[in-house]
């Protein structure tokens, strides 16, 4: 093991570049300046590598979604949030216990798409500060990547981390769903039934997931400031969300009258109103789901205020949410790379 | 009116060349003139102008291409009223004292002899000027280009729109003065979000007590339009309104009075 002080901040297991300056023990002849033995102990075990960092980080990260290592005023908005997003799960659960005659009421793949989209707006805007805000405002970052990590890593870990939490959000109401009408089902067949709906609903919950974690913390990142952080997050989400809707609606209404089909939903709907759901990242998600779907089966239950209107860009939809995942998801990396020590 | 700088004599000895007018005026032209320059000068300011240019933007695109004419009180009245107005006003409202309660120069401001009452009405009227500019202008001129410029629709959004900056402007200073600048951004927005945006539309009780919906109504009672959904009359809109904005910087001006520095201020 090196005996040169001069490594220390880095990680002299991993990489002891200054040693070829100084051989162990020894000072070179011709060196200016001699550092001191003055007893420090040496670590000279193993060391943990990239990988540990990257899993303490993503860790780091999921605490800091729910405000976990922080007061008690931290976990409010979380845990109001979460309780609020299990609610319907919740009392569908009893409905169906009490009444087992009543069909589900919950769909699994929108669950309740107005609560989802408010409870993930304002989750996104007031958590995804804290997982980036503090390490910009008091310059830590330089420490972070002295340590063996590669730039990327950093941003990686913590949109890996905030997308479990955005996971949890989402898809533990799903499961609270699925218990209370599993519980109800009657025979394997009728339970494997569930399985085969919940299954894609979890999938389209990890779209939800990735899309708005990536576009919370690149926006996150902009600012050290926490509140001003959430309102990087919060001001466009909110924005685009509204217009997208007031778009939708006046493509419904004003561009002449449109059929409506068995369902409820409209047949050939204009273009404004069919591409107005591009703007804001949840209508986009729903008029993901729209195309998925293709059209609503028999007997689903089809709020058609809250389903994206796609008309016959589905495709369309489809290009834009992996774009945007790529774009958002690439600029945060980009953006770590760019960050220096500042 | 007072022109007089305050900030320059309280140290002077010997006898004042000057007399300082203290109260000489409700509002003070120093005042008013340092926020503005604080407020425009700002990088942030580019951010004051983004939501009526959308405004302008997105109702030129719709003249051009709706075949319908029933957009223009949805897209002006709904998404103008609910949005536009109240995230300006925001964004000014809450930079006029805070930018300068974060900075901490504050303390020099209120060092002066200026009543505190000057002090917030300086800033309240810098703050309601330029939402009046970056929202009710856009929103008019939406309107002009969606109606033309003396409709009646046009008109009675202007006018909601002023009335509008009026009432949110007062709210949003008042929260500045009773919450650190940060919060009062963010306290700000979800008052924006869930109170004006989600539960003002859903619960009618929640109307009564709905600066948007004060806004509507005085729209509404030139415009008399049905679709802007306004379920106040225009009385109760005035009225609440006076109250609201009376009572808001009422409460900022005696917090302001009490005002202690927070936080790590160098």
């Amino acid at each position: 093991m090196s005996t040169d002080a001069s490594t220390s901040p880095g990680a002299p297991g991993v990489a002891p570049r200054a040693s070829t300056a100084a051989a162990p023990g020894q000072p070179s002849p011709n060196a200016g300046g001699v550092i001191h033995d003055i007893g420090y102990r040496e670590y000279d075990g193993p060391r943990l590598g990239r990988g540990y960092i990257f899993m303490a980080l993503t860790w780091q990260g999921l605490r800091a979604s729910f405000g976990i290592g922080r007061g008690a005023r931290a976990k409010i908005v979380p845990t109001i949030l979460f309780v609020l997003m299990c609610l319907p799960a919740a009392v569908s659960a009893v409905a169906l216990a009490t009444n087992p005659s009543g069909g589900a009421l919950i769909s699994y793949d929108t669950y309740i798409p107005s609560l989802r989209s408010l409870v993930m707006l304002v989750f996104v805007a007031v958590q995804a500060p804290n997982l980036v805000s503090a390490d910009l405002r008091n310059h830590t970052l330089p420490l972070y990547f002295a340590r063996p990590i590669r730039r990327t890593d950093y941003p990686a870990a913590k949109l890996v981390a905030f997308v479990i939490a955005c996971l949890v959000l989402i898809e533990v109401p799903l499961i609270i769903l699925f218990i209370g009408n599993a519980a109800q089902a009657h025979g394997a067949h009728a339970v494997w039934a569930q399985v085969t709906q919940v299954g894609p609903g979890l999938l389209y919950g990890l779209a939800w997931a990735v899309l708005l974690a990536s576009i919370s913390l690149l926006l996150a990142s902009t600012t050290g400031r926490r509140v001003f952080a959430t309102c990087a997050v919060g001001l466009p989400l909110f924005f685009s969300y509204i217009l997208a809707h007031v778009l939708g609606q006046i493509g419904l209404q004003s561009f002449g009258p449109v059929p409506v089909g068995q369902f409820g939903q409209p047949l050939h709907p204009p273009a404004l109103a069919s591409l107005a759901g591009l703007i804001s990242p949840f209508t986009l998600l729903g008029g993901v789901l729209h195309w998925l779907q293709a059209t609503p089966r028999p007997g689903t239950i089809v709020h058609i205020n809250q389903v994206t209107t796609i008309g016959s860009y589905g495709p369309v939809y489809m290009a834009v949410f992996i774009v945007a995942v790529v774009v958002f998801a690439g600029g945060l990396l980009i953006r770590y790379q760019r960050v220096g020590v500042a | 009116m007072s022109s007089q700088p305050v900030s320059a004599t309280p140290a002077a000895p010997g006898p004042r060349q000057k007399a300082v007018h203290p109260m000489s005026g409700l509002f003070n032209g120093v005042v008013i003139r340092l926020t503005l320059r604080g407020s425009v000068s700002r990088k942030r300011a580019l951010l004051f102008a983004i939501p009526g240019l959308i405004l302008i933007v997105v109702s030129a695109l719709l003249k051009a291409n709706a075949t319908g004419s029933s957009w223009p009180p949805v897209f002006l009245g709904q998404f103008g009223f609910s949005v536009i107005i109240p995230l300006t006003a925001l964004l000014v409202g809450s930079s006029v004292l805070g930018a300068e309660i974060e900075d901490g120069s504050i303390v020099h401001l209120l060092a002066t002899p200026v009543s505190r009452l000057s002090v917030v009405l300086g800033k309240y009227v810098v703050a309601v000027g330029l939402t009046v500019l970056f929202a009710a202008v856009p929103e008019y001129l939406a309107g002009a280009i969606a109606k033309g410029p003396a409709n009646k629709l046009t008109i009675g959004l202007f006018v909601g729109a002023l009335a509008g900056a009026v009432m949110y402007n007062a709210l949003f200073v008042m929260l500045t003065a009773l919450v650190s600048p940060g919060r009062a951004l963010a306290f700000g927005l979800v008052y924006v979000l869930l109170w004006e945006g989600l539960l003002a539309n859903l619960v009618a009780g929640v109307r009564l007590l709905s600066i948007g919906h004060y806004a509507l109504a005085i729209a509404n009672s030139i415009a008399h339009n049905s679709t802007l959904n306004a379920s106040l009359n225009v009385g109760t809109g005035i009225g609440m309104g006076i109250v609201v904005t009376a009572a808001a910087l009422a409460i900022a001006v005696n917090r302001l009075s009490a005002f202690s520095i927070k936080g790590d201020i160098a």
